[in-house]
């Protein structure tokens, strides 16, 4: 339990840095800004109930929000995606229950599904964290246009590296 | 009082989430009116530490750049300095201080976090009180305006970018001084608007444009860019005008703080002005 818990904090962290020192600075043509720190909350075990979920996500949120200088806008994207979390998991989760300790990944839920689970918790978050950026009607198509950009991105980015990640632990 | 509880425990998981989406929105409301202080923000040590170190690795990958831009800059004060003219008259110089009194105080500083792709851009630089920063202090760059100090730590601050929603500076067109106010529509990072210069005013594609004498925190002058592309839609009074900026903010890294040393004393004779009209 403690290892396992070590781990995923672990995770949070490095994937933290990464998306401050790295990703942050990586803009393809201007605007599109992948968010790879969201795979963190993704993985977050099917067991943690839906509040302590959004705490996690708020920690998460406001951490990046001190880096980035965005007051509470990732901390409310966050809190948002953990909101819909169980109902996702619902749809796209293993039908017939799953290990205790189990996080969703390609390995626990099959490419597919994780692909498609992925896809609608970044998008809920993209969708919110921009339209708060925004915080205004004014630009509304370049907004749409950013929030589908930067998702497909994200979902890419996120399901490359979990790609990664089991094929080097079974190898 | 049970019906309450009631209602309370069914409930806990949406009050859970209304209460942090709440503390966050507050945390954001906070932030985006820019004349007040914000509790989330890079000058503190943890993010302000993490950032420098990150920033003193990466200083090696420009050097040839940001030292060609020096020397480049260099070579111009040394143009300027008495003593590379010659003196044709013959008179005495005058340099006295009680008939020239230094108004713009500069002094260097580097930028440790930027970007650009953001709606709202904020840069972090490595001065804080410690050094003399205070808000609302001018940030410019080798080539151009960058920015003002937003929040400031002891070591470090913050300062909003020029690329900001609430970004608004007074500008004007160098060759006819008439004046307007530059924003950021936010899709580009190498241009801006240029609103309110009247239809009359005659433009052509690459007049400068600078800094007008209206602003108390920007000295008059500074260059901010070039006309790009100027239009009338069919019955507004006012240019469309989009700017090329002179600042490239994708390499930014040494900068200069400008304290405006009479700044005080104006803006507190602004607001007696603004108070006695209101009187009347």
């Amino acid at each position: 339990m403690t290892i396992e818990t070590l781990k995923i904090v672990l995770r949070f962290m490095l994937l933290m840095l990464i998306q401050v020192l790295l990703l942050n600075h990586i803009n393809f043509s201007g605007f599109i800004n992948p968010m790879l720190y969201t795979l963190a909350l993704l993985m977050v075990p099917f067991e943690v109930s839906i509040v302590s979920g959004m705490i996690i996500g708020f920690i998460t949120g406001i951490s990046l929000d001190y880096f980035m200088n965005s007051a509470g806008m990732h901390a409310s994207a966050c809190v948002f995606m953990m909101y819909v979390r169980p109902r996702l998991l619902k749809a796209f989760g293993p039908r017939d229950g799953y290990e205790p300790e189990a996080q969703p990944s390609i390995k626990t839920m099959g490419n597919m599904a994780f692909l498609y689970f992925s896809f609608f918790m970044v998008a809920v978050h993209h969708a919110s964290l921009f339209f708060i950026e925004a915080f205004s009607t004014q630009h509304f198509l370049f907004t749409i246009g950013r929030i589908i950009l930067s998702t497909i991105f994200t979902v890419l980015l996120v399901n490359i590296t979990q790609y990664i990640m089991y094929q080097s632990k079974t190898r | 009082m049970r019906n309450l509880l009631d209602f309370l425990y069914k409930n806990y998981v949406f009050l859970v989430f209304a209460l942090l989406q709440f503390v966050s929105f507050y945390l954001i409301a906070n932030n985006t009116y820019y004349q007040r202080a914000s509790i989330v923000n890079s000058a503190n040590a943890v993010t302000g530490g993490v950032y420098k170190e990150y920033a003193s690795a990466n200083e090696y990958v420009s050097l040839r750049s940001q030292n060609e831009a020096l020397s480049k800059e260099n070579a111009m004060l040394h143009n300027m300095l008495v003593e590379t003219h010659l003196d044709l008259t013959k008179l005495s110089q005058l340099r006295n201080d009680t008939l020239y009194k230094q108004q713009y105080h500069y002094f260097t500083a580097k930028v440790i976090n930027n970007t650009v792709s953001a709606r709202n851009n904020y840069i972090t630089i490595n001065k804080g009180t410690l050094q003399g920063v205070k808000r609302d202090m001018a940030v410019i760059g080798a080539s151009g305006i960058v920015g003002i100090v937003q929040n400031v730590s002891p070591h470090y601050c913050t300062a909003m970018s020029l690329l900001h929603k609430d970004s608004r500076i007074s500008a004007r067109i160098k060759k006819n001084e008439y004046f307007g106010s530059l924003t950021w529509s936010g899709a580009n990072y190498e241009y801006a608007d240029l609103n309110d210069i009247p239809k009359h005013v005659k433009l052509t594609k690459g007049d400068t444009i600078v800094t007008s004498a209206y602003s108390s925190i920007f000295p008059e002058g500074i260059i901010i860019g070039r006309i790009d592309k100027f239009e009338i839609q069919d019955a507004a009074n006012f240019y469309n005008i989009r700017v090329k900026l002179a600042t490239d903010y994708k390499k930014l890294t040494h900068v200069y703080m400008v304290e405006n040393l009479l700044k005080q004393e104006l803006d507190t004779l602004e607001a007696k002005s603004k108070e006695n009209g209101n009187d009347n």
